[in-house]
């Protein structure tokens, strides 16, 4: 289950990451997870793009034509999806219910993969200063304020009147 | 109305800014952030601020400094949620200066913006493009 809270709703015992990849990536602590089939499947997720496995490196999408192998680090990866490495590294260390996550740095499309695949059997805390939640046809697995929701167009009208009562 | 037109050896830009604000939006992993990194290495006098960049006082502060006596500059603002919440200063500087042109990367910007300064990022075939939500703006 995603529960979602906002900046000044956050319960004390967890502790708030503000932009998470930063100490993640900065000193490459997640990049030992590559072999992890979960690590793969956030970054074909959320950047729609693969991981060459024999090189061990992500081939950036952008570029021209004549660069189409051309690969990329981790640290030049969406900060969404950073920001979802670093939730799964939690995951897997058994280290998540500790956390709530700043989620900011997600679009739609990320919020909605956590909301519909990470959370469907992980207990994620989270924030975030936007609604962008995007839609997604498949079952999302979110609370607010203790209300289960299964949309996230459902979670984004909650939230939203969360943010305004919030900065009320 | 401001041209960029780069040809890089990674991509070529081909963007165009309607007002003194651009405002960037989208999804996650889209090629904001990439984008942002192609101009501040490629267009003379730009200036990209991250998040990294105002994360503490002694840097939001070198940061501020160093915008504040600037003219004709492109100023990048990317991660502009989490860089508005460290530095709420550069709010009130870009909805009052006219001197520089900004482009302002996040999905809830608190700054004054009107609606035709809102645009996506397309990159097809290795150009971007910005696509402005309001495609016909009264001028």
């Amino acid at each position: 289950m995603l529960n979602l809270y906002t900046e000044g709703s956050i319960p004390k015992q967890l502790i708030n990451v503000e932009v998470p990849w930063y100490s993640y990536f900065f000193d490459n602590s997640v990049a030992s997870d590559f072999k992890e089939e979960s690590f793969r499947d956030i970054i074909n997720a959320v950047e729609k793009t693969d991981i060459d496995y024999d090189e061990q490196s992500i081939i950036s999408k952008f570029v021209k034509n004549d660069n189409k192998k051309y690969p990329v680090s981790i640290s030049d990866l969406s900060e969404g999806c950073k920001t979802l490495l670093c939730i799964n590294n939690a995951i897997i260390n058994n280290e998540v219910g500790k956390y709530i996550f700043n989620i900011t740095s997600c679009g739609g499309n990320a919020v909605a993969y956590l909301a519909t695949v990470m959370a469907e059997h992980n207990d994620i805390n989270a924030y975030c200063e936007h609604t962008s939640f995007g839609k997604s046809d498949k079952k999302a697995f979110i609370k607010i304020e203790n209300v289960e929701l299964s949309k996230l167009m459902d979670a984004k009208a909650e939230y939203k009147k969360l943010l305004e009562r919030s900065q009320l | 109305m401001k041209e960029i037109k780069l040809d890089t050896k990674l991509i070529d830009v081909d963007i165009k800014l309607r007002g003194h604000v651009t405002i960037v939006i989208g999804d996650t992993a889209t090629g904001k952030s990439f984008i942002a990194n192609i101009l501040s290495r490629n267009v003379e006098n730009c200036l990209a601020i991250g998040y990294s960049d105002v994360e503490n006082k002694t840097k939001k502060d070198l940061i501020l400094k160093s915008i504040v006596d600037v003219k004709g500059k492109l100023i990048i603002i990317d991660q502009a949620d989490d860089v508005f919440r460290c530095a709420p200063e550069l709010i009130k500087f870009i909805n009052n200066d006219l001197d520089n042109t900004f482009i302002v990367i996040g999905r809830n910007t608190p700054i004054q913006y009107q609606i035709s300064w809102l645009s996506k990022l397309n990159i097809e075939n290795g150009v971007a493009r910005l696509e402005y939500l309001e495609k016909n703006p009264r001028m």
